[in-house]
C-alpha cells in the first residue's frame, strides 16, 4: 500500500453547486500533502468526504487501500473547520472524553498535553483559551488513539507567528514519528515549509498534484535565452555540450544546467547561426507557480 | 456503540442543564401544591362554584397530576433539546463521524441516553409528587393496580414526547430553535387538532384527543375509563415508534 488515501473520480454536488468535480487524490504513507487553494476551491468539503462527515455524489474513497471506510476512520484523527471541543470543560476533560470514543489511557491523554504543550494549563477551561492554544488541543484529540493520519483543515488559520510556528514544529514532529498528513492551506509559504507532496484545488478540481522536489526542480533559477529558433539554438547547444540540461518555451530556451561563462552560451550559439536577442537569469518564485496554476 | 453510549452517559452525568430541568421541575411541583394547598385552606376567597372543580386531591390523586403540575413535559423537552443539539452546536459531532461511527449508531445511542434520562427524571418526579400530595393533602384510596398502570401508561407518553422533541432537535440541529419548537410545537399542534376537531364538527371523533398532550390529561384522572388508558398507551406506542423512526431517517443523511 503506497497510497494512504486515493480517490477516484470524487464528486460533491450542493444544489447546482459541484464543490468537488471528480477528484482523484494520492496521499503517501509517511508524507505531509499539502493541499492548496484558494478559499471555496473545495478542499474543506474534499475533506468531509474523506472523512465520511458528507457524502459523495459520485466516485470512489480508498483509505488504507481498503474501501471499509468506517472501519479505516479510527485510524484518522482530524481537525475540520474549527476546533471541535466542550468548552465548558478543561483540556484533560475534553480528552477523557473524547477517549471513551478512542480508547487511551490517562497517562496517554496526560503526554498528550505535554506534547502539544498544554500540561501547564490543562485544568483551565477551555473556553479560556487563546484560538492557539484550542488549535492545540483540538489536534492532541486528533491524535487520540495512535492514528496513522492526521487530516488538518486550515491548522494555522488565525494563529500569530509563534502559534504558526507551534503548530508547524508539531506537524514535523509527529511526522517524523510516522504519522501521514493531508493538510490544507491557502498560505503557500507555510505548506511550502513542510509538506512532501502537493495537491493544487480550484474550483472543486485537483489541478496537479506535484511532490515537493519536482516543485523544487520546475521552481528552480534558470538561464534564458530568447532567440530567432528556439529548436535550432536547443540543437546548436545539445552539440556544444552533450550533458546540457535545456528545453524550449516559445521562442526562448531555459537552460537549468549549472553555466560558469554565459559569454560561452551566446558564442556557440553565434557561431552555430543562431540570433540571439536576449539572455539572462530567470527563476520561478514558488507563489508564482502556484498563482498560474490556480487561476489568480 | 457501547463506546458512544458510555461517551453520552459520562456526558448526561456532567449535564447541568438536566439537572437544573430536574429541580426546575421539582420545584414546580412544590408550588402547585402550595398553590392548591393555599386555595383549599382558603375556601372563603373563592366561589364554592371553583371549588367544585377541582379535584378531591390526596396523595394519588396528586401524584397522577404530577406531569402535567410539574410542567414536566415541556421542561423535560427542553433537557432533551439540549441534549441532542450540543454536539452540533460545538462541532464535536465532527470527531464523532470522523471517527468511522455511524450516523445511525449516533442517533440511537443519543435516543437511548434522552430516554434514560427521561426515565431516571420520571421516576425522580413521579414519586416526588406523590409525596408532595401525601404532605399537603394525606394518603388517600385508590386502585392501587389502576394507579400504576396509569403510571406505567404515563411512562409510555412521556417517552412519547420526549421521542417527539428528540426528532425536532435531529431536524433543527440548534439549540435556540430546538427549545423554541419543544416549548411550542405542542401546544402549535394542539391547537390546529382543536381547529381541525372545529371545522369537522364531528360528535363521535375528537381529533385533538389522540394526541400526546390530551393523553396526559386523560391519565391524570384516576376515573379514567379502561379502554381510554388502552387507547392512549397504544396511540403513545405508535408515536414512539414513528417519531424514532422518522428521526432516524432524518439522521442517516446528515452532514455536517
Amino acid at each position: 500500500m503506497d497510497n494512504i488515501i486515493e480517490t477516484k473520480n470524487l464528486t460533491k454536488r450542493y444544489g447546482t453547486n459541484i464543490a468537488v468535480n471528480g477528484v482523484s487524490l494520492h496521499v503517501k504513507k509517511g508524507g505531509i500533502y499539502g493541499l492548496i487553494g484558494k478559499n471555496g476551491a473545495g478542499k474543506t468539503t474534499l475533506m468531509k468526504l474523506l472523512l465520511g462527515l458528507a457524502q459523495p455524489q459520485q466516485g470512489e474513497i480508498i483509505l488504507f487501500g481498503s474501501s471499509d471506510l468506517n472501519k479505516q476512520r479510527i485510524k484518522i484523527g482530524s481537525l475540520i473547520e474549527e476546533p471541535a471541543l466542550y468548552k465548558g470543560d478543561t483540556a484533560l476533560e475534553n480528552l477523557k472524553r473524547f477517549s471513551l470514543l478512542v480508547p487511551a489511557s490517562d497517562d496517554e491523554l496526560k503526554s498528550l498535553l505535554e506534547l502539544v504543550g498544554l500540561a501547564d494549563v490543562g485544568n483551565k477551561k477551555v473556553g479560556r483559551y487563546s484560538l492557539g492554544m484550542r488549535q492545540r488541543l483540538a489536534i492532541a484529540v486528533a491524535l487520540l488513539g495512535n492514528p496513522e493520519l492526521l487530516i488538518l483543515d486550515e491548522p494555522i488559520n488565525g494563529l500569530d507567528p509563534t502559534g504558526i510556528k507551534e503548530v508547524r514544529d508539531l506537524i514535523l514532529e509527529l511526522n517524523k514519528k510516522g504519522i501521514t498528513f493531508l493538510i490544507s492551506s491557502h498560505l503557500l509559504d507555510e505548506l511550502g515549509k513542510i509538506a512532501t507532496d502537493f495537491g493544487m484545488m480550484a474550483d472543486g478540481v485537483i489541478v496537479e498534484e506535484i511532490s515537493a522536489k519536482e516543485l523544487r526542480d520546475k521552481c528552480r533559477a534558470f538561464f534564458k535565452v530568447t532567440t530567432d529558433d528556439s529548436e535550432k539554438a536547443l540543437g546548436v547547444l545539445k552539440a556544444w555540450d552533450p550533458g546540457i540540461s535545456a528545453e524550449t518555451s516559445g521562442n526562448e530556451v531555459h537552460i537549468t544546467s549549472e553555466i560558469n561563462d554565459s559569454s560561452e552560451i551566446a558564442a556557440a550559439l553565434v557561431n552555430g547561426g543562431v540570433r540571439v536577442y536576449e539572455m539572462r537569469n530567470e527563476s520561478i518564485d514558488f507563489e508564482d507557480f502556484f498563482i498560474e496554476r490556480l487561476g489568480s | 456503540m457501547s463506546r458512544l453510549l458510555r461517551f453520552n452517559f459520562r456526558k448526561l452525568s456532567r449535564q447541568k442543564s438536566f439537572y437544573l430541568c430536574l429541580g426546575i421541575t421539582l420545584g414546580m411541583l412544590v408550588l402547585t401544591g402550595v398553590m392548591y394547598k393555599m386555595i383549599f385552606d382558603s375556601t372563603e376567597a373563592i366561589d364554592m362554584g371553583a371549588l367544585m372543580s377541582l379535584p378531591s386531591f390526596n396523595s394519588v390523586t396528586f401524584g397522577l397530576m404530577g406531569m402535567d403540575n410539574s410542567s414536566f413535559i415541556m421542561v423535560m423537552g427542553v433537557a432533551v433539546a439540549l441534549m441532542v443539539c450540543d454536539d452540533y452546536e460545538q462541532h464535536t459531532v465532527k470527531i464523532i463521524f470522523a471517527r468511522g461511527y455511524s450516523r445511525l449508531q449516533f442517533y440511537f445511542s443519543k435516543l437511548v441516553t434522552a430516554f434514560v434520562a427521561i426515565t431516571v427524571a420520571f421516576a425522580v418526579v413521579e414519586p416526588a409528587a406523590f409525596g408532595i400530595g401525601a404532605v399537603f393533602f394525606g394518603f388517600g384510596d385508590a386502585d392501587m393496580a389502576k394507579t400504576f398502570a396509569l403510571i406505567a401508561i404515563q411512562y409510555v407518553a412521556v417517552l412519547a414526547n420526549a421521542a417527539f422533541i428528540f426528532m425536532l432537535s435531529c431536524i433543527f440541529r440548534r439549540t435556540g430553535l430546538s427549545i423554541a419548537a419543544a416549548l411550542v410545537a405542542p401546544t402549535v399542534i394542539t391547537l390546529v387538532l382543536q381547529l381541525a376537531d372545529a371545522a369537522i364538527r364531528s360528535e363521535s371523533i375528537r381529533l385533538s384527543s389522540f394526541w400526546i398532550s390530551s393523553c396526559f390529561a386523560t391519565l391524570s384522572d384516576l376515573n379514567v375509563e379502561t379502554y381510554k388508558m388502552l387507547l392512549c398507551l397504544g396511540l403513545c406506542a405508535v408515536y414512539t415508534a414513528v417519531f424514532v423512526m422518522i428521526g432516524a431517517l432524518i439522521s442517516k443523511k446528515t452532514e455536517v
